[in-house]
C-alpha cells in the first residue's frame, strides 16, 4: 500500500487548521460585534428612558400621564420595535407601540435609580432587550415610586449581527483560500531538499558525484549521512571483490601458462596432435577467464565511474603506434575534448585497446576514430580501410566466443572483450561493413556535465 | 372630507389613547390580541405593517390595518377585532 504523500499530509493538516482557525475567529468577531451592538443599544435605551421619565406629569384628575412622549416614531407605531412602559401605584402608562400588550416585568427588587437589563418577551412574542429603572417621583407628583422600562426588539440586533456575518463570510473564505495556498507554497519550499536528495542519488548513479554531500538541512542530514555511509561500505565491498577477482585471474593464469608449456613439451616430443588439442583447450580456458574477469571487473565498478575518452584514446594510441602493426597507419581522430562515458578509465582503455588493435591489424593505411554524444550515450566509432568482413559473416563473428580469424592470435577475442565490457556497462558493440573496411561502433552510456567533488 | 372624517373616526379615536382602549377591550375579552389577528393578514398579503387603528363600526370593534407590500403598494384591510374575519375593503388591494 502506498503511503499518503508528505505533501498531501501536510497540506490537509494545514487546510484543516486554517479552516478551523478562520471559522473560530469569524465566530469570535461575530460575538464581539454582537456585544458591541448590544452595548450601543443599551446606551440608546438609557437615553430614551431618561426622555420617558422627563415626560411624566400628573393630570388634573390625579392620574399620572405622559405629556411628552419620546420623538422616535417607533414608539408610536404598533409593534414598532421600541417600547416604553411605566408601572406606578394606581396606574400603568405604555407606549402606543405596545398596543394591547403589557411587558411582564420580572419580580425584581431594584435599588432606586439602578438600571437593570432584562431579556423579556415582546407584544408579538419576539425577544426584547429591556432596561428598567426604579425611580421616586418628586413630591409635587406624589412622591411615589415607579418602575420605568424601555425595550427594543432583539430581532433588529440579531439582524445586524447576521448582516455582519454575511459581510464577513466572503473575506473569511478569501483569507482561508489564501492561507491554504500560502501553506502549499510553504510545504513546497520545505520539501525541496528531498528533491535535492533524489537529484544527488541520480548523480551518484550516473557517476557525476561520488557522495551525496553534507549541504542538507539538519532534518534530512542523518538520512543523507546513512546513504553516504552505505555507499562507502558498498565501495569497500566492490574493492574487495575486485581484489579477489584479480587474485583469481593470477591464480588461474600461471597454471594455464604451465599447461601451455606442457603442450610445448609434448610438441617437442613429436606429439603435435595432442599438443594442438591441449593448446586449443587451454586457449579456450584463457579466453573464458579473461572475458569473465573483464565482465566481473566492469560490473563491480558500477556506474559511478567516469572516464574521458580523449586521454584514454591517447594512451592506447601511444602503445599501438609502437607496435609493428600500428606504426605505419594514418590515425585520423575526431574526438571532442571533455567527452566522457560512465565507465572506469581502465575498462574504457581495455575496450578501446581491443578495438584499435583489431583495426590496426586489418587496416591497409588509415584508421578513423570518431566519438559522438547523443541522447545520454556516446558512440565511439573505429573504422579501418582493410578488407572488411562480409555482412553475412558479421552475425557469426559476434556469436559468443567466435573468432574472425582462426589463424590470427585473438582478434575475435579482442572484439569479444570489447563487447563484454560494453554490455556490462549497459552499452553495446556492433560491427558494420564500411566502404572499404569494417566499422566497429562502441556505444556506452554518457555522463552529463563535469564531474562533482 | 370633513364628512368622511366624522364618519370614519369614532368620537374617542384619539390615536394617543386607542391602544389603551384596545388593552381594556382585550382584558374584557371583547377582542383578540392584535398579534394573533395580524399574523394571518401579513402572511396572506406578504406585506409589512405600517399602522393600525381600532375603530368602532356599526357596533363592533374593527382593526383598520395599513400595510405595505415589498413592491411598494400601500393598502388597508379591515379585520373584525373579535373574530379575526377580514372585512370587504373599499380601499383597493384587490385581494
Amino acid at each position: 500500500m502506498r503511503r499518503l504523500s508528505l505533501r498531501v499530509r501536510l497540506a490537509c493538516a494545514g487546510a484543516v487548521t486554517v479552516a478551523v482557525a478562520i471559522t473560530l475567529s469569524s465566530l469570535g468577531l461575530a460575538a464581539l460585534f454582537d456585544a458591541h451592538v448590544t452595548r450601543r443599544a443599551l446606551v440608546e435605551l438609557s437615553v430614551q428612558l431618561d426622555q420617558v421619565l422627563a415626560g411624566v406629569e400628573r393630570a388634573p384628575s390625579g392620574a399620572l400621564e405622559q405629556t411628552a412622549t419620546p420623538a422616535d416614531p417607533r414608539f408610536q407605531r404598533p409593534y414598532g420595535g421600541l417600547y416604553w412602559q411605566i408601572a406606578a401605584e394606581g396606574g400603568m402608562l405604555r407606549s402606543r407601540s405596545l398596543w394591547d400588550y403589557e411587558i411582564p416585568l420580572p419580580v425584581d427588587e431594584l435599588r432606586d435609580g439602578a438600571e437593570h437589563v432584562h431579556e423579556l418577551s415582546g407584544p408579538a412574542g419576539q425577544p426584547l432587550l429591556a432596561i428598567e429603572r426604579s425611580v421616586v417621583l418628586p413630591r409635587r407628583l406624589g412622591g411615589s415610586g415607579m418602575r420605568a422600562t424601555v425595550a427594543m426588539d432583539r430581532t433588529e440586533l440579531a439582524a445586524a449581527r447576521n448582516g455582519f456575518i454575511s459581510d464577513l463570510a466572503p473575506y473569511s473564505v478569501v483569507l482561508t483560500v489564501a492561507l491554504i495556498l500560502a501553506g502549499w507554497v510553504q510545504i513546497a519550499v520545505g520539501l525541496r531538499p528531498l528533491r535535492m536528495i533524489r537529484q544527488r542519488v541520480a548523480d551518484v548513479r550516473s557517476g557525476r558525484a561520488r557522495r551525496l554531500g553534507a549541504d542538507f538541512p539538519a532534518e534530512v542530514l542523518p538520512l543523507v549521512r546513512e546513504v553516504d555511509a552505505l555507499l562507502a561500505a558498498r565501495g569497500e565491498e566492490v574493492a574487495r571483490a575486485r581484489t579477489r577477482a584479480g587474485d583469481l585471474a593470477h591464480g588461474l593464469k600461471t597454471p594455464l601458462q604451465a599447461l601451455l608449456g606442457e603442450a610445448g613439451r609434448l610438441r617437442a616430443e613429436g606429439r603435435a596432435g595432442v599438443a594442438a588439442d591441449i593448446e586449443a583447450i587451454a586457449g579456450a580456458m584463457r579466453r573464458h577467464v579473461d572475458r569473465e574477469l573483464a565482465r566481473t571487473r566492469v560490473a563491480m565498478r558500477g556506474h559511478e565511474a567516469r572516464a574521458e575518452i580523449a586521454p584514454a584514446l591517447a594512451g592506447v594510441l601511444r602503445v599501438v603506434r609502437r607496435t609493428g602493426e600500428g606504426a605505419g597507419r594514418d590515425w585520423q581522430l575526431e574526438v571532442p575534448a571533455g567527452l566522457a562515458v560512465a565507465a572506469d578509465p581502465d575498462d574504457l582503455t581495455e575496450a578501446l585497446g581491443a578495438l584499435i588493435e583489431n583495426a590496426a591489424r586489418h587496416a591497409r593505411r588509415r584508421v578513423r576514430i570518431t566519438a559522438v554524444a547523443a541522447e545520454r550515450a556516446v558512440t565511439i566509432s573505429v573504422c579501418d580501410d582493410g578488407p572488411g568482413i562480409p555482412a553475412d559473416r558479421i552475425g557469426a563473428l559476434m556469436a559468443r566466443g567466435a573468432r574472425a580469424d582462426t589463424q590470427g592470435q585473438g582478434s575475435g577475442l579482442g572484439l569479444a572483450i570489447a563487447r563484454d565490457i560494453a554490455e556490462a556497462l549497459e552499452g553495446e558493440l556492433t560491427l558494420h561493413p564500411a566502404t572499404p573496411g569494417l566499422e566497429a561502433r562502441l556505444r556506452l552510456p554518457g555522463v552529463c556535465g563535469p564531474p562533482r567533488q | 372630507m370633513l364628512l368622511g372624517a366624522v364618519a370614519g373616526l369614532p368620537a374617542a379615536a384619539d390615536p394617543e389613547y386607542d391602544h389603551n382602549r384596545a388593552q381594556r377591550a382585550l382584558e374584557r375579552g371583547e377582542i383578540r390580541p392584535l398579534h394573533a389577528l395580524l399574523a394571518p393578514v401579513e402572511q396572506r398579503f406578504g406585506a409589512r405593517l405600517l399602522e393600525v387603528e381600532l375603530r368602532q363600526e356599526r357596533g363592533r370593534l374593527v382593526y383598520e390595518i395599513k400595510l405595505i407590500t415589498p413592491d411598494g403598494r400601500i393598502f388597508e384591510v379591515g379585520v373584525d377585532a373579535a373574530t379575526g374575519v377580514m372585512l370587504p375593503s373599499d380601499l383597493g388591494g384587490g385581494h
